[in-house]
């Protein structure tokens, strides 16, 4: 329970500008009815949610920020809070039956006060129905509710529900600090300036960590992308022998394509001069790598590896996906030899 | 009371309130004017633009007694109670949680009876494109002949998922979108209400990232309204709708249509660092290049419809590009914008996207315009064809004219071989070297390391082999200077004639035009610039543009050049990779 006073510390410290703006709101009585927030996923988005209600709960607030000690907070913090309900989506998505909950829930007058507050994690997993049953009671909720929806993406929320909250947009956390963070934790520069790329969330990029997972992972990538970029079809073998062990569920799936990305993205970025790349460990290599493309090979490659994530969360198979990548990058790199 | 958001305060109470309505106002004030009023109403279209708020009026309407023009009077008791949502006639059900077939049998069932206070009974359902196939098919009956006294109004943003059956029972009222300047003008009116100062250009700017509705316009401004204490200010307004700011826009633009890639890429990286959002910015982007098309077009059209003046960059702009150029770019566009949404990383694919849209022209030079690519394809394998067969015959009239001296021909070459191994090095050709030299530019070598690779591929294995660890270095439009990085191979690549007419051709082939082909080795390459700057004394100008000219050699080479050497000592040449700083 020591981390509690940590959490309240969280939302300041990572969005001070948001938390901000919350407390000019709840000081001059315009809190909303509904709020989005959106931004990449450890940004802050529960914290921001949770020091809001915190704010709003705290029987012993200090000047303007909730103590994190009191009952109050700690029952938000715990998840017990019986006038904070929190849903998240349960499996793949948020169901219907969720949001029934959610809306029964708020026909009660509150527990202990007049005021409600409930947070909608991942928000935009929601099924269309579970969306669409959301919209009338999000419009003109009764009492004094709030409502915050968090979301990784916007474009991928139902419109009509959108227009009926007002959207916040967290800024992405500085990446110099959590590299900062990282290397404190004995990992190295290089592999944390990759790690931040993929994610923003700690304890993801710990479960990235574990096991040596990234530094494996990097090797494969590396040998695999240097080879299909020189047009060697042996790269092939490559996804079968290296990549695949690697690739043990969606989760490091999705990394794993990340990672590919990145590669390319190195290229492009060292063939326009740019300062700074992911993979600096590697720098020589994918200098030498870049002088020996041109941009439009480089583009290609691109454009074969940017929908990728999208046909993995169509349900493709990932080696299939992975295989057919490979081929296509190494054709690019021979087509005019033949 | 806790606060209220903008949007439910002022919600349209009678029809003239409606904003960019007109049409369906007029229709429905009519109809209640001369009592010819339906007993079902299909109310569509897209979100915000008052569909409920429309449906709540009419049930006033229907049930007021004192109907002034066909607006409800907003203060007899029935119109509070309705106002109020405590009117039991006037029965608002939200179709997206009630839309089983037991729903709408319990309102089937209730329909039969009379209302009891109000004269019509107005059954408002509200997103009832959510209906299961049974419901819609358990109201039709209904909704065909209701009981007197009862009205339906049907509402949804989604007309295509509602049966052809149920939209030929009703009356269809199409809502439009609003455009910004009557969402302006409603904000306007609104503000001046509330008595809050607003900046002009931040409420254009709301109303374009409203797009279209007006309940997003008005959260939008509420958010402006409570983060600027009471003020709507142009930075607020950029920062709650996550609009990048004007200016960095055009720069970002501006060095997109000069295809300066690099600085392109940096001004991304600054707006990205701003938390911007990334769709928000390719719409931003399309909106621009839509008006710039128009604006090429139509000026004066351009002028009328974007409510802030246009900006001087705005017309520079529009004079630096094409409109092929523009059509091309919003093509791309809008295939990122359709691969970003299932992605959490956007960054990676406005870096594509920036790339893309700066490479454009060279991008065009290799498939020309869209429309009939294939001819072009075939158009330029001809032109290629055409230079080669040119190459041949020159080459056959050559050999006519050697024929004779067969072996004089053959001599040189010996000559050649003799120098080179006489000496421990064999000097750069610098009578070659010069000239290209003197033409030299940074933009024919870029050129010459794009093609580079495609070069290497088709020569044959053994010659790849000997090829695989040089560079161009330096390049103008009629030659190219190679680098090696060991003696060794230098001295063969020297020796090596075919090579040489080989490469000289597969770059005819490849770029259309002759090069000559000079080789040089690494370690002797900045002497030889260092020695060509100074004796064809350049002047600081154009010293200054030389260094460019060539990536593998600073400026200052002569004093790195010891370095470089003693580096190369220690480490071996390959291992050594002499960069400019």
């Amino acid at each position: 329970m020591e981390d509690l006073k940590n959490l309240t510390n969280q939302a300041v410290e990572k969005q001070p500008e948001i938390v901000k703006r919350f407390n000019e709101m709840i000081d001059s009585q315009h809190l909303s009815h509904a709020y989005l927030l959106t931004g990449a996923g450890g940004i802050g988005k529960k914290d921001v949610a949770q020091w809001v209600a915190m704010r709003l709960f705290c029987i012993d607030l200090q000047g303007s920020m909730p103590c994190g000690e009191c009952e109050e907070c700690t029952r938000i913090i715990s998840g017990q809070h019986p006038d904070v309900v929190e849903i998240a989506p349960d499996g793949q998505s948020i169901k219907v039956e969720q949001v029934r909950f959610l809306k029964a829930e708020f026909s009660k007058s509150g527990v202990e006060g007049a005021r409600k507050v409930f947070i909608i994690e991942q928000a935009n997993k929601m099924t269309t129905s579970a969306a669409n049953s959301l919209l009338k009671f999000i419009e003109e909720p009764s009492g004094e509710v709030t409502a915050f929806l968090l979301a990784e993406n916007r474009s991928l929320m139902l419109p009509t529900i959108v227009s009926r909250t007002e959207i916040i947009e967290l800024k992405p956390l500085p990446k110099d600090r959590l590299i900062k963070e990282l290397t404190e934790q004995n990992i190295a520069e290089t592999d944390a300036r990759i790690l931040t790329r993929l994610t923003n969330d700690t304890s993801e990029i710990q479960t990235l960590v574990d096991n040596n997972w990234i530094l494996d992972a990097h090797k494969a990538l590396e040998k695999w992308f240097i080879t299909a970029t020189t047009g060697d079809i042996t790269a092939f073998v490559d996804v079968q022998t290296r990549v695949m062990a690697l690739a043990k569920d969606r989760f490091y799936q999705e990394k794993i394509l990340d990672l590919m990305m990145l590669y390319a993205m190195d290229l492009l970025e060292l063939k326009f001069d740019q300062e700074t790349i992911t993979y600096e460990a590697n720098r020589r290599q994918l200098q030498e790598l870049a002088d020996q493309t041109n941009v439009r090979q480089l583009l290609a490659v691109a454009d074969v590896l940017l929908p990728l994530k999208h046909q993995l969360s169509q349900n493709l198979n990932f080696q299939s996906v992975v295989e057919k990548a490979t081929i296509k990058i190494c054709n690019i790199f021979k087509m005019r030899g033949r | 009371m806790s606060y209220q958001a903008l949007y439910r305060v002022w919600r349209p109470q009678k029809f003239d309130d409606m904003v960019g309505q007109d049409v369906v106002t007029r229709t429905l004030k009519n109809a209640l004017i001369t009592e010819q009023t339906s007993h079902a109403y299909l109310f569509t279209g897209p979100r915000g633009t008052g569909k409920t708020s429309a449906a709540k009026i009419f049930a006033k309407a229907v049930n007021c007694h004192y109907l002034k023009d066909g607006e409800p009077c907003n203060e007899c008791v029935t119109c509070k109670a309705i106002t109020e949502g405590t009117l039991n006639d006037v029965i608002e059900i939200d179709a997206a949680s009630n839309n089983g077939v037991e729903e709408i049998r319990d309102i089937r069932d209730k329909a039969k009876y009379a209302p009891t206070e109000a004269d019509y009974k107005v059954y408002i359902v509200d997103e009832v494109h959510m209906l299961s196939t049974g419901a819609f098919n358990a109201l039709l009956k209904t909704l065909e002949e209701p009981p007197a006294n009862v009205i339906f109004i049907l509402a949804t943003t989604e007309p295509q998922k509602i049966p052809l059956t149920i939209i030929s029972r009703t009356q269809r009222f199409d809502f439009k979108r609003i455009t910004p300047a009557q969402s302006y003008d409603r904000m306007v009116y609104i503000l001046d209400q509330k008595g809050i100062q607003y900046d002009q250009k931040a409420l254009a700017i709301i109303a374009k990232a409203a797009e279209g509705g007006m309940r997003d316009a008005l959260s939008i401004l509420d958010q402006v309204i409570s983060f600027g204490n009471e003020e709507v200010t142009l930075d607020n307004a950029l920062l709650v709708t996550g609009s990048v700011n004007q200016t960095l826009l055009d720069q970002y633009l501006t060095q997109i249509f000069k295809q300066e890639t690099s600085a392109a890429l940096e001004t991304l990286h600054q707006i990205l660092d701003e938390g911007k959002d990334g769709q928000r910015l390719i719409e931003d982007l399309i909106t621009v290049q839509r008006n710039l098309l128009l604006y090429q077009e139509d000026p004066q059209l351009v002028q009328e419809q974007s409510l802030n003046d246009l900006s001087e960059a705005f017309t520079e702009e529009a004079a630096m590009v094409t409109g092929v150029e523009l059509y091309q770019m919003i093509d791309t566009l809008n295939s990122i914008q359709q691969q970003m949404r299932f992605t959490t990383h956007p960054d990676v694919y406005l870096e594509v996207l920036t790339i893309k849209l700066s490479q454009r022209k060279t991008a065009k030079v290799s498939t020309e315009a869209p429309t009939g690519s294939m001819d072009n394809q075939e158009v330029e394998q001809l032109r290629s064809e055409v230079s080669q067969l040119k190459q041949a015959i020159q080459k056959l009239q050559q050999n006519v004219k050697n024929t004779p001296s067969n072996s004089q021909s053959a001599q040189p070459k010996p000559k050649k071989k003799a120098i080179g191994a006489k000496q421990v090095k064999t000097p750069a050709n610098l009578t070659k070297i010069y000239p290209i030299l003197e033409n030299a530019t940074k933009a024919s070598l870029n050129t010459m390391q794009e093609l580079w690779r495609d070069l290497m591929d088709m020569l044959s294995v053994t010659e790849r082999a000997l090829m695989h660890v040089s560079k161009p270095v330096a390049a103008s439009k009629e030659g190219v200077v190679v680098a090696f990085n060991y003696d060794f191979l230098f001295e063969k690549a020297v020796d090596n004639e075919v090579l040489r007419t080989e490469l000289q051709q597969n770059l005819a082939k490849l770029t259309g035009s002759d090069f000559k082909v000079v080789y040089v080795t690494v370690e002797e390459w900045p002497e030889v610039r260092s020695g060509f700057l100074n004796t064809h004394h350049f002047d600081k100008n154009q010293e200054k543009s030389e260094p460019e000219a060539s990536e593998q050699s600073t400026p200052k080479a002569d004093e790195d050049n010891q370095a470089v050497k003693k580096a190369v000592e220690l480490f071996g040449s390959e291992n050594v990779n002499i960069k400019n700083d």
